[in-house]
């Protein structure tokens, strides 16, 4: 057992023994080390169930959202993206400050099934080897990998491991790298190709969805009451798998999240089909950042570009 | 039933007069896909992302298209096709979706048949294999199946050590393999397949859902669905790439008088699926959309073919985001006890 898993239980079992929560919503072992369950537990004696995860892209503040109107008081086991997810949902309000009680943890990065799919294949079963090396039994027989090479490209890139907000942190402090490296020289690079190159290679991983809308699911900030896409009278955008249509519905799901997403990864590590969609969320990310000086979630007092006007905004684009 | 040393024999003497889907590789997955030869096919994968479902019911499929009150039928031509290398549990799928679209009816009337779905069925050729290494997500055994059940293949293909033992099921599958040279299979090859299947049956996860269906009809208003559904996000990932999940949607999309009737795979698991015109939704919370999955799968389909709608092929839980398997969802409702 690791030493977070340990501290997030005893934290878990103060919180629900004093009372100070009803549910604590935490992170549970799946049915093989590369797998993670969320769990729910109201009772001092599950606390057992919570676990520190490996493979843990499943961004928990997307679960605040099932108790918007529900009297409960919720304790929440929070990486450093969750947390700022959560401080989107509390600028949204569609959560109170004053029902949660924040679980931080100073998260080193996660490890992505589909960064481990892209390094070895169709994995038949997994193992952690304990010394910083996974071995995996794949349809192409038998493979180690350090773990650095799991990491997805958004852990790569992250510059903010620790909890934005937290009523408890665990972990050791992690520091951030080099301020001169933002993480996003791969969006920078991949800019720099021929539109021609940009053009085929985001519609080759566009046409790859099945509109399964794992996505939208997995994601905190894809919270409206009615997505575009269901909306039936008059439709919006046609239903079959039409490239157009999917490039529609991955584009404009990818402006609703503009000032909003917090690079989780949790809309990739969902897909089923493994579409690149942190490489349109992120090049989003670069631009509010770049033009508002914005990025989500880091400041509680800050209001979203979105939901914000500011006399010196670039508005160029106004004709 | 004969012996092949090679498969490529196999399938290249059927390739002669079929087109041939088999499980191939695609980016970093692996589909059932038309294969150009046999070097294409994925013969170390037991199971494809998704599933053969796609061949007879694709996730995208035009019915009809209109212009002002004229319908016009698409004119897809269907070619003579292998499915080749099925699974056992990928063939009980094909076998559920035929139960559901080929109906055999009530005495006196006749059931329903899915016109889509009967065009491709009757021109494919179903070559089923036994399964020597099972993953560790399977539960086939716990479900009525088995690694070795050729039930609804043409032909089935049964490993040794060195060599396949092919043998023709169907009066299709004969017609299929005629001219095909291969030495008679000996009787005690036979018998070696049968202890084979007990071994390999071994390896693979048993669970007991023994009147599960009986169960789940006393649990409508349980408990056991406040909390069961809870780490569910409500995307359609596991209907998607489940072998027997047979729900679809029905779009019109038009432009002036023209336009096109199409029909999409769905979910159960959608907030949307149930959601009627005036805005009403008889299954607005996960718990009972969870309801409606599980006893679909284990109750319902019992109660009307007397099988379960499970294979245990484990693609969801493989496939799921947050991991949840249907065996253990149903495993727990099997063990639930209420509380007076």
């Amino acid at each position: 057992m690791t030493n977070l898993t340990s501290q997030i239980r005893d934290e878990a079992c103060k919180i629900l023994e004093a009372k100070k929560v009803d549910i604590v919503i935490g992170y549970g072992q799946g049915d093989n080390p590369m797998r993670t369950q969320p769990v729910f537990i109201d009772n001092p004696q599950d606390v057992d169930k919570l676990v520190w995860p490996a493979f843990g892209l499943v961004n928990l503040a997307n679960y605040l959202l099932r108790y918007k109107n529900a009297p409960h008081k919720i304790g929440i086991v929070t990486k450093g993206c969750d947390s700022r997810s959560i401080v989107a949902l509390l600028k949204e309000n569609q959560i109170d400050r004053d029902r949660l009680f924040i679980i931080g943890v100073n998260c080193p990065g996660m490890l992505s099934r589909q960064a481990a799919r892209e390094k070895v294949g169709e994995i038949v079963s997994a193992q952690d080897k304990g010394d910083g090396n996974w071995s995996f039994t794949t349809v192409e027989g038998e493979k180690e990998v350090s773990c650095f090479d799991l990491m997805p490209s958004n852990c790569v890139a992250c510059r903010h491991h620790s909890p934005v907000i937290s009523d408890v942190v665990i972990g050791d402090d992690i520091a951030e790298p080099d301020v001169e490296d933002d993480g996003y020289d791969d969006i920078r690079k991949f800019e720099r190709k021929p539109p021609a190159d940009r053009y085929q290679y985001l519609m080759s991983e566009m046409s790859a969805c099945v509109r399964c809308y794992a996505c939208r699911q997995a994601c905190p900030t894809c919270n409206c009451d009615e997505c575009f896409v269901d909306i039936t009278q008059p439709r919006w955008v046609d239903k079959g798998l039409e490239p157009t249509d999917l490039a529609i519905w991955q584009l404009i799901r990818t402006y609703h999240q503009a000032g909003r997403c917090v690079d989780c990864g949790s809309c990739e590590e969902a897909c089923p089909k493994g579409i690149k969609l942190t490489w349109l969320t992120r090049k989003m990310n670069l631009i509010v950042r770049d033009r508002f000086e914005f990025e989500a979630g880091l400041d509680p007092d800050a209001l979203p570009p979105l939901a914000n006007f500011k006399k010196d905004d670039p508005q160029e684009f106004i004709l | 039933m004969i012996y092949l040393n090679d498969l490529k024999a196999l399938f290249d003497h059927l390739s002669k007069d079929h087109q041939i889907i088999g499980l191939k590789k695609e980016g970093n997955r692996y589909y059932y896909r038309p294969l150009e030869s046999f070097d294409q096919w994925e013969s170390s994968v037991l199971l494809g992302n998704f599933s053969p479902k796609e061949h007879f019911f694709p996730h995208d499929e035009v019915l009809f298209y209109f212009k002002g009150q004229k319908l016009i039928q698409p004119e897809d031509e269907i070619k003579p096709t292998i499915l080749w290398g099925v699974r056992p549990c990928d063939i009980a799928g094909i076998g559920e979706l035929e139960r559901m679209f080929n109906q055999a009816g009530e005495e006196g009337e006749e059931g329903y048949k899915d016109p889509y779905f009967n065009k491709r069925f009757a021109k494919t050729l179903i070559v089923g294999m036994a399964c020597t290494d099972p993953w560790p997500g399977c539960f086939c055994t716990s479900v009525s199946g088995s690694p070795y059940k050729k039930d609804g293949a043409d032909i089935f293909i049964y490993p040794l050590e060195n060599q396949y033992l092919i043998e023709a099921i169907s009066k299709k599958g004969e017609e299929a393999v005629k001219g095909l040279a291969g030495e008679e299979v000996s009787g005690a090859d036979v018998s070696r397949v049968e202890k084979d299947r007990e071994a390999v049956e071994a390896k693979i996860k048993k669970y007991q859902f023994d009147g599960i269906a009986e169960k789940l009809k006393t649990m409508v208003d349980s408990d056991f669905w406040n909390s069961a559904h809870n780490p569910c996000i409500g995307c359609g990932t596991c209907a998607f790439v489940c072998p027997s999940c047979h729900c679809f949607d029905i779009n019109d999309s038009s432009k002036g008088s023209r336009g096109l009737r199409s029909r999409q795979w769905d979910s159960c698991l959608y907030d949307v699926y149930t959601l009627e015109t005036s805005g009403h939704n008889p299954r607005p919370s996960g718990s009972q959309r969870w309801r409606q999955r599980l006893n679909h799968k284990f109750n319902y389909f019992v109660q009307i073919f007397g099988m379960y709608q499970c294979l245990g092929c484990g693609r969801c839980a493989r496939a799921c985001p947050v991991n949840i398997n249907i065996a253990e969802m149903a495993k727990k409702a099997v063990e639930w006890q209420e509380e007076s």
